[in-house]
């Protein structure tokens, strides 16, 4: 067994071989055949490294910053919240009921907080909030877009919006995880879950209902992991049907 | 991969709603980017207008070779009309012209924001040919791309994250990767805008297509 290879003052080739120096079994011997492996692959190394960068270079090539004539912005920042202003942002996210039991239920972590704002100015802050593991929310959500809806889901993120002048949560956006586990109420389920058995193959998991002004009596959500394919299949609580505009295989990192 | 529930049946969802993303965003790193005798702007556009206040998402990915727009999608989920169409403004070489698209877009599990999410993609090429062309390129399209809240689309955002995703999802499929190569004048941070969420580094990543 040959722990190390050593190169000398950067020999390579033939020239190299006679430097190199293989440790074997905590003795320091010469060998030339594995010298010249050694030489090989650091050619290739090279080879490949040099390549890369004749790549870059071309694609580089021509290139050109953007001139004053075609620039549309004085690429300018954009005001960006303070500490104090994430400091209350948080404070009003931590206040607000729904979320605050949310948060109550798991660890989490502030992933992103950045500015709300209208016409250039901040009126509040967006925060990204993460939740360590997965919380089953039933509850009443005004989004992001302005809607409202009501939703029972494993939520796995929080999207928060706050209004900091009037010192209030404006909306609320959860985020569907993966669900660890059925949630209690998953048996009022089971003829849903029979129709997104039939289509997986397999008995999936609940993983949420959302009711909107399309799906007033709900689009259910069910996930399943088949190997290391992951699938989710929605169904229309109304009609009993899959909904394929949401069914699929998910692409996961 | 099994996407065909995707495709086949994008027919029957076009009832649902689509993104309240087609307001225009405002950003203050419009600009042109030349490359050889070709020029495209570094964001999209909500309608055939070139205006700093009527952009949608920056230009984060190139691909290059022997690409064009349709061969792109391919390597995703092909071509969606589950969106709105946007719109690019590009010359290669020949004058400017407007290309739109509404992209290829799918479910994905978001490391980045810990939830499902629609990843989108839209491809941007003068059509025809549906590619543009010079000699350190070869054939090549532009790209924008973000994720949607699922199922709702109530936002959308993260190109950063969306960038890094389709560029993980080429690599899986044999695509050479170069990610974040060049910088596009576009870095926002993190902020929200209506229900644009913004988030880029500025720096486009490049996928060779053979």
């Amino acid at each position: 067994m040959y722990n190390n290879i050593y190169f000398e003052n950067g020999k390579i080739g033939e020239e190299a071989s006679s430097w190199v120096k293989v440790k074997a079994q905590g003795k320091v011997i010469q060998k030339k055949a594995h010298a010249r492996m050694g030489a090989r692959l650091y050619f290739a190394t090279l080879l490949a490294v040099l390549a890369v960068i004749v790549v870059i270079a071309s694609l580089a090539s021509n290139i050109i910053a953007p001139s004053s004539s075609t620039t549309h912005g004085d690429g300018s920042v954009p005001p960006m919240l303070n500490e104090e202003q994430k400091r209350e942002a948080i404070s009003v996210t931590l206040s607000d009921p729904l979320v605050g039991n949310i948060l109550a239920k798991s660890n989490w972590t502030l992933f992103e907080a950045g500015p709300w704002t209208e016409s250039g100015r901040i009126v509040g802050a967006i925060m990204l909030i993460r939740l360590e593991r997965p919380v089953w929310v039933s509850g009443e959500f005004k989004d992001i877009g302005g809607k409202n809806y009501r939703a029972k889901l494993w939520v796995g993120n929080l999207h928060v919006l706050v209004d900091l002048s009037a010192r209030r949560v404006v909306a609320v956006s959860p985020g569907i995880a993966r669900p660890p586990e059925d949630p209690p109420e998953a048996e009022t389920y089971e003829a849903l879950r029979a129709v997104a058995e039939k289509k997986l193959g397999t008995r999936p998991l609940l993983a949420g209902l959302f009711y909107t002004d399309e799906y007033p009596a709900g689009l259910a959500f069910f996930m399943a992991t088949v190997g290391d394919r992951e699938r989710i299949v929605a169904v229309d609580v109304a009609r009993g049907i899959v909904v394929d505009k949401y069914s699929g295989e998910v692409i996961k990192p | 991969m099994n996407t065909k529930p995707f495709l086949l049946l994008a027919l029957v969802g076009v009832i649902v709603a689509l993104p309240l993303a087609s307001r225009g965003a405002t950003t203050s790193n419009l600009t042109l980017l030349m490359v050889a005798e070709d020029s495209f702007y570094n964001y999209d556009f909500t309608s055939k207008n070139v205006s700093s206040s009527n952009v949608d998402w920056p230009v984060s990915l190139v691909f290059y070779g022997n690409a064009d727009v349709n061969k792109v999608k391919n390597i995703y989920w092909g071509v969606t009309i589950l969106a709105n169409t946007m719109y690019a403004y590009l010359d290669d070489g020949q004058g400017f012209v407007w290309d739109e698209d509404r992209g290829t877009k799918g479910v994905v599990w978001s490391n980045c924001t810990n939830s499902y999410v629609w990843l989108h993609m839209r491809v941007y090429a003068p059509n025809p040919p549906d590619y543009l062309y010079n000699i350190y390129y070869g054939k090549y399209v532009i790209a924008t791309a973000h994720y949607d809240q699922f199922p709702l689309e109530s936002w959308s955002g993260y190109t950063e994250c969306a960038e890094k995703h389709l560029a993980y999802i080429a690599k899986s499929k044999g695509y050479t990767v170069y990610q974040d190569l060049f910088y596009f004048y576009n870095y926002e941070p993190y902020r929200i805008q209506g229900n644009h969420i913004w988030l880029n580094n500025g720096y486009a990543t490049y996928i060779y297509v053979p």
